[in-house]
């Protein structure tokens, strides 16, 4: 996970933290940036957002897309998991975003991860 | 210690004789630390009386969930770094994953990702523990052997009433609810009532027998505030470990999280990513020692 700058941002880099500005999240954990999370993001005069990965290094994976499927089929899963969980609970809904942006961190190393479920 | 009505266990149990026995090692050690004049060598010749026990706990010891800054070569060198009943602690988990911890194949219950998730919770409540600080959390290795017995009775379960127990499997996945629902269905008890019983029957310390009993209505307890700290540890732990999906529980779902709990350990909201990258990094390193090796 790296630091960077807005006008460095591109399509389809994974964010790492959620972006909050003026008490606003405008974009979650795990959301793979569009043209109009661009837009947005300078619209709110953002300067720097974490995304995942290392975009400056040749084999960067937050510069790989994560497949779309692949992507529907993890958001899934965590959607599934905290199906029965109190998601309005702050700390439950951390824990949903930071299982969301892991897993879809393994997804793009390709490692397995440990549930037997 | 809230207590708890243990005769409708005892009769769906019936064949009592067959439970399991506590490891003799604990019970050696836990006869031992009522002496006051015992020694750390006295300790150590007791465990290493079983050589597998203790190579194992010295791996564990040297591992990087203690991550000492220099090797620890003897288990009396452990007794007098750890303290005795940390050590005791660590012979309980060490010595129970090595009578329950080899996985039944072609059962319906994943027993493999059963101990996967005990050990993560109990990797979890260690770091949940280190965060919380001594006033509620005095003992890791306490915390740790709390978290690997928190969900036993689903192994009475397993092996005692198996057949009931199939169906309760059944009725999780075709109702699609939580395995804790299945048991109040068809059983009448959970695995919490049967894990108690146990630990009862063990006479193990009344702060685990709280953990084990009350991990998922941790607000029940309320004689004891070092049981509630320490139910509200597993609590947690719990809740994490099925958020990372670290093995199974016998359901894929997180349950709801006790707020009181998680504020009663005096936690924020900036403690959790550190507990969660502490808790997957060592689990990683502990599955290979106590799971695999």
């Amino acid at each position: 996970m790296v630091r960077i700058k807005t006008s460095e941002l591109k399509e389809n880099m994974v964010v790492a933290r959620p972006v909050v500005a003026h008490g606003r999240v405008l974009l979650a954990a795990g959301v793979a940036v569009t043209g109009s999370h661009l837009r947005i993001l300078a619209t709110w005069g953002v300067q720097e957002i974490m995304v995942e990965g290392d975009p400056h290094s040749d084999c960067s994976h937050a510069s790989q897309p994560i497949d779309t499927q692949a992507r529907k089929t993890i958001e899934h899963a965590i959607e599934k998991r905290f199906s029965k969980s109190n998601t309005d609970n702050e700390i439950i809904a951390l824990l949903k975003n930071g299982a969301l942006r892991m897993e879809i961190e393994q997804s793009i190393q390709g490692t397995p991860d440990s549930s037997g479920e | 210690m809230n207590s708890r009505d243990f005769s409708g266990i005892e009769q769906m149990l019936g064949h009592v004789d067959q439970l399991p026995t506590l490891p003799a090692v604990y019970k050696r050690l836990q006869q031992m630390l009522t002496d006051p004049k015992v020694s750390a060598r006295e300790v150590g010749a007791v465990i290493e009386q079983d050589q597998a026990l203790a190579a194992k706990l010295l791996k564990v010891v040297n591992s990087s969930y203690y991550s000492f800054p220099r090797q620890v070569t003897t288990i009396s060198h452990s007794v007098v770094i750890l303290g005795f009943n940390e050590i005791k602690h660590m012979a309980l988990s060490v010595s129970l994953l090595k009578m329950f911890g080899n996985a039944r194949a072609g059962t319906l219950f994943d027993q493999s990702g059963f101990w996967k998730h005990s050990l993560g919770v109990a990797v979890c409540a260690g770091a949940i523990g280190r965060k919380a600080g001594p006033a509620k959390c005095p003992s890791h290795e306490e915390a740790f052997v709390a978290g690997l017995l928190h969900d036993i009775g689903k192994i009475i379960e397993d092996q005692f009433l198996h057949d009931d127990f199939v169906l309760v499997l059944r009725e999780q996945k075709k109702q699609d609810v939580r395995l804790i629902e299945a048991e109040k269905r068809i059983l009448k008890n959970t695995h919490q009532d049967f894990g108690a019983f146990l630990a009862h029957k063990w006479r193990l310390p009344a702060i685990l027998e709280s953990t084990i009993g009350f991990h998922h209505d941790p607000l029940r307890v309320q004689d004891s505030e070092s049981e509630f700290a320490m139910t509200s540890i597993i609590h947690c732990a719990n809740i994490i470990a099925r958020a990372l999906a670290i093995g199974t529980g016998g359901d894929p779902y997180v349950p709801r999280l006790e707020h009181q709990c998680w504020e009663f350990l005096d936690l924020g909201t900036d403690d959790l990513e550190p507990i969660v990258d502490e808790s997957a990094g060592v689990f990683n390193d502990m599955a290979k020692l106590l799971l695999e090796g």
